[in-house]
C-alpha cells in the first residue's frame, strides 16, 4: 500500500479531507475484541497527518518515569514502531513550534493510548504481585489469627 | 472517668472499624494512579520500606497514646506532652474537621454520581456529551465530553447538595451512639466493601487484555528508585492511607481494653488497609489496560472521569459496573468520614464533657456549613480550564494545605512530642506491657529519629516544589477575571492556617472538665 492509498484509507475511515486526517488509525487493534499490539511485534499504524507533524511514543505516559521514542513514517504510509515493552503508551503528533520567548515547545496535534500486551514468557510483574500479596495477606492472617486467640484465650 | 467510657464490643468490631477508616477514597483510586506513576512495581519498595519504618511504628504510636491514656486525641497528647502536646492535638483535630468538611462534600459528589448511574444510561451519561449551559460563557454553552461533562454540569448546580444532607445524616447517625452504632455500621460495610472490590476484580479480570493490565502494574521499572521523587511518593502514601496524623486512631484505640496488643493491633490495620490497596490496584489496572486509559494520580479525575469514562465503554454490563463502583467508593467513604468525626466529636466531648449528642450536633452544624461552602456552584471557569465551580476550587486549595502539609506537620510534631517530650520509651513499655510483639530500642530510634527525619524529607520536598503559593498560576488562569479570584489561594491559606494554628491554641487553653485531674497528674 503506497502512502496515498494508505492516507485514502484513513480519510474513508474518519471523513476528513484526503491528506489531512486528524486522528491516527490503530490497524488490526480493537480492545474490545481482544485484539492488541503485542510486544516485540510491529504495530500498524496510520498517522495523524498536518504541516510539519512529527510523531513519538511515550511509554509510562503521566509517570516519573516516562520513555519517549521518536518515530518516523515508513514507505508505505505506516508509522514504524515495534513496542519494547507490554504496557501503556501515547502516541502523539506533535509540531516543534517556536514560542514567543524564542524556545521551542512541541504543540500537541493529536494523541492516543495503546495498550500493548506483553510477549509470551514475561512473568516478571506477576511474580513482584504475588510477593507483594504474600507479605500483605500473610501477615495480616497470622496477626488477627493472633488477636482473635488472644481474645479467646 | 476511663471506667465509664464506652468500648468496643469485640477486637473484630475494632479492627473493622479502624481499618474501615484507613481505607477509603484514595485506597480505591489513588494508590493504583501512584503506583502507576511512581514505577509500577518498583515502587513496591520504597512502598514496604515506608510501611515498615513510618507507617507501623506510627500506628503502633497512636493506639498505644489512646489505649494508655483513654482519651481522645488532644487530652492525650495533654497527657504526653502537657500544653503544647494537647496544642498539637488540636491542631490534629481541626485539620481533620477541614478534611472531613470536604471530603463529605467529595462523597456527597459520589452519591449524585450514583443517582446518574441508577436513573440514566451509563453510554449516555459516561460517554458521549454533555450540554453544558454556561460552557465557554456564549449564549446557549455548549457540549462537553463525558463524564467530565457530567461532573460539572452537576456540580454547577445545587442538586448534588441534597447528596451531602444524604451523607451527613447518615454520618451524625452512625456517630450517635459512638463505638455501638460505629461497631455496627463498620460489620455491615467494611465486609461489603471487601465484596465489591473482589466482585470488581473478577468482572476487571474477565475484560479482554485484563490480566495483562495486571501484569503491566507489577512490573518493576527499576530506574524508578534512583529518583528522590518516587521514595517521596510512596513516603507520603503510606502516611496518607493508614490515616495518619488525624487523631482518628487515638480516639478509636481509647476505647479499647487496657491490656489490648496494639502492636498486633497496629500491624493487622495496617496490613489490611494495604491489601486492599493490592486489590484496587488489581482491580482499577485490569479495567485501565482493557480500556486504554493512562491514568493520571489525582483522586477526584480517577473517581469521577477516568474510571467511569472506561466503564462506559464496556461491552456489556456498564450500568452495573457504574452502579457497583460508585456504591463501593460510598460506602469506603462512609466509614472513613465517621471515623473524622468521631476524632473530631470525641476530642470536643473529652475536653469539655458536653452530652455527647449536643457535641455531635454542634460538630455537624459546623461541618455542614463547611461542606456547603464546598459544593458552591457558582461557575467561575466557564472555559474548564481548571476547577469550573468556586466549590471545587475551594475544595483543591483547602485539600493542598490540610491533606499535604496538615498532616505532616502533625506527624513531625506528634514524633516530637511522643518521642522526646514525654519519652518514646514510655509509650515502648505501655505496648509492651500486653503485646506478644516486644518492641525494641530500634523502636526508640524509629520513632525519636527516623520517622521525624522521613517526615521532615518529605515535607522540605513538597515545599521546594512549589511555585509561589499553591493555586495562584491555576486561578490566573481561568475566564473569570473578577479581582476577588486573585485573592482566592491566599485567602484560602490563611483560613487554613489561622483557623487551625488559632482554634488549636484558643482551645487548647479553654477551661475544659478535665483541667483539674490533668494538673493533678502532670503534678503527681
Amino acid at each position: 500500500m503506497n502512502i496515498f492509498s494508505a492516507l485514502l484509507l484513513c480519510a474513508l475511515f474518519s471523513g476528513q479531507p484526503v491528506l489531512q486526517s486528524k486522528k491516527f488509525k490503530l490497524l488490526d487493534y480493537n480492545p474490545k475484541q481482544d485484539v492488541f499490539y503485542e510486544q516485540g511485534k510491529e504495530a500498524r499504524i496510520l498517522p495523524a497527518t498536518g504541516e510539519g507533524f512529527r510523531y513519538r511514543v511515550i511509554f509510562r505516559p503521566n509517570t516519573e518515569v516516562e520513555k519517549p521514542e521518536d518515530l518516523g513514517v515508513a514507505e508505505d504510509g505506516h508509522l514504524h514502531w515495534t513496542p519494547k515493552w507490554g504496557g501503556l503508551y501515547k502516541l502523539l503528533a506533535y509540531v516543534p513550534t517556536e514560542q514567543e520567548d524564542g524556545k521551542m515547545k512541541d504543540i500537541e496535534k493529536a494523541k492516543v493510548i495503546i495498550s500493548v500486551r506483553f510477549a509470551e514468557g514475561s512473568y516478571i510483574g506477576i511474580i513482584v504481585m504475588i510477593l507483594a500479596g504474600l507479605i500483605l495477606f500473610v501477615g495480616s492472617y497470622f496477626s488477627i489469627r493472633s488477636l482473635l486467640r488472644a481474645e479467646r484465650g | 472517668m476511663s471506667e465509664n467510657r464506652a468500648q468496643w464490643k469485640s477486637k473484630m468490631g475494632f479492627i473493622l472499624a479502624a481499618s474501615g477508616s484507613a481505607i477509603g477514597l484514595g485506597n480505591i483510586v489513588f494508590f493504583p494512579a501512584n503506583a502507576y506513576k511512581y514505577g509500577g512495581g518498583a515502587f513496591y519498595v520504597p512502598y514496604f520500606i515506608a510501611l515498615f519504618l513510618i507507617g507501623i511504628p506510627l500506628m503502633i504510636t497512636e493506639f498505644g497514646l489512646g489505649g494508655m491514656f483513654k482519651k481522645s486525641f488532644p487530652m492525650a497528647m495533654r497527657k504526653a506532652g502537657g500544653g503544647f502536646g494537647e496544642f498539637v492535638g488540636w491542631f490534629a483535630i481541626l485539620n481533620a474537621g477541614f478534611i472531613a468538611m470536604y471530603y463529605i462534600t467529595l462523597l456527597g459528589w459520589v452519591a449524585g454520581m450514583e443517582f446518574l448511574a441508577l436513573t440514566q444510561p451509563v453510554g449516555e451519561t459516561f460517554d458521549g456529551v454533555t450540554k453544558i449551559p454556561w460552557l465557554g460563557g456564549k449564549e446557549g454553552g455548549g457540549d462537553y465530553p463525558n463524564p467530565a461533562g457530567a461532573f460539572f454540569n452537576m456540580i454547577s448546580t445545587w442538586t448534588p447538595l441534597i447528596g451531602v444532607m444524604v451523607v451527613w445524616a447518615l454520618n451524625i447517625l452512625l456517630v450517635s451512639r459512638g463505638t455501638k452504632t460505629i461497631e455496627a455500621a463498620v460489620k455491615i460495610f467494611v465486609p461489603a466493601m471487601w465484596i465489591a472490590m473482589l466482585v470488581l476484580i473478577v468482572q476487571g479480570l474477565s475484560l479482554p487484555g485484563g490480566y495483562e493490565g495486571v501484569k503491566f502494574l507489577f512490573t518493576p521499572e527499576p530506574d524508578a528508585l534512583l529518583k528522590p521523587q518516587v521514595w517521596q511518593g510512596a513516603m507520603s502514601q503510606i502516611f496518607f492511607t493508614l490515616t495518619l496524623g488525624f487523631g482518628v486512631m487515638t480516639a478509636y484505640a481509647s476505647y479499647l481494653p487496657k491490656n489490648s496488643d496494639h502492636t498486633h493491633n497496629a500491624l493487622t490495620t495496617s496490613l489490611l488497609n494495604c491489601g486492599f490497596e493490592w486489590i484496587a490496584g488489581i482491580a482499577i489496572f485490569s479495567m485501565l489496560f482493557a480500556f486504554s486509559i493512562a491514568p493520571k494520580a489525582s483522586t477526584l479525575s480517577m473517581m469521577f472521569f477516568i474510571v467511569p469514562k472506561g466503564i462506559a465503554t464496556l461491552p456489556a454490563g456498564a450500568q452495573v459496573f457504574a452502579i457497583g463502583f460508585f456504591f463501593l467508593l460510598l460506602i469506603a467513604g462512609l466509614t472513613s468520614s465517621i471515623s473524622l468525626l468521631e476524632a473530631v466529636v470525641s476530642a470536643a466531648h473529652d475536653k469539655f464533657k458536653a452530652k455527647r449528642m449536643k457535641t455531635l450536633l454542634i460538630c455537624s452544624v459546623f461541618g455542614f456549613a463547611g461542606s456547603v461552602c464546598f459544593a458552591i456552584p457558582k461557575v467561575i471557569d466557564n472555559g474548564l480550564v481548571q476547577g469550573g465551580t468556586l466549590g471545587l476550587t475551594l475544595l483543591d486549595l483547602v485539600d493542598h494545605w490540610a491533606f499535604t502539609y496538615g498532616l505532616l506537620i502533625v506527624g513531625l510534631l506528634e514524633c516530637i512530642v511522643i518521642g522526646w517530650v514525654m519519652g518514646s520509651e514510655k509509650i515502648k513499655d505501655f505496648v509492651n506491657l500486653n503485646s506478644r510483639i516486644k518492641l525494641g530500642a530500634w523502636f526508640d530510634i524509629l520513632l525519636r529519629f527516623v520517622v521525624p527525619g522521613l517526615i521532615l524529607f518529605v515535607l522540605v520536598w513538597v515545599i521546594s516544589q512549589e511555585d509561589g503559593i499553591y493555586g495562584h498560576k491555576a486561578v490566573s488562569g481561568i475566564s473569570d477575571t473578577s479581582k476577588w479570584l486573585s485573592y482566592l489561594p491566599l485567602s484560602a491559606l490563611l483560613i487554613w492556617a489561622i483557623a487551625t494554628t488559632v482554634g488549636a491554641y484558643l482551645l487548647s487553653k479553654a477551661k475544659g472538665h478535665d483541667d483539674a485531674s490533668v494538673a493533678e497528674e502532670e503534678q503527681a
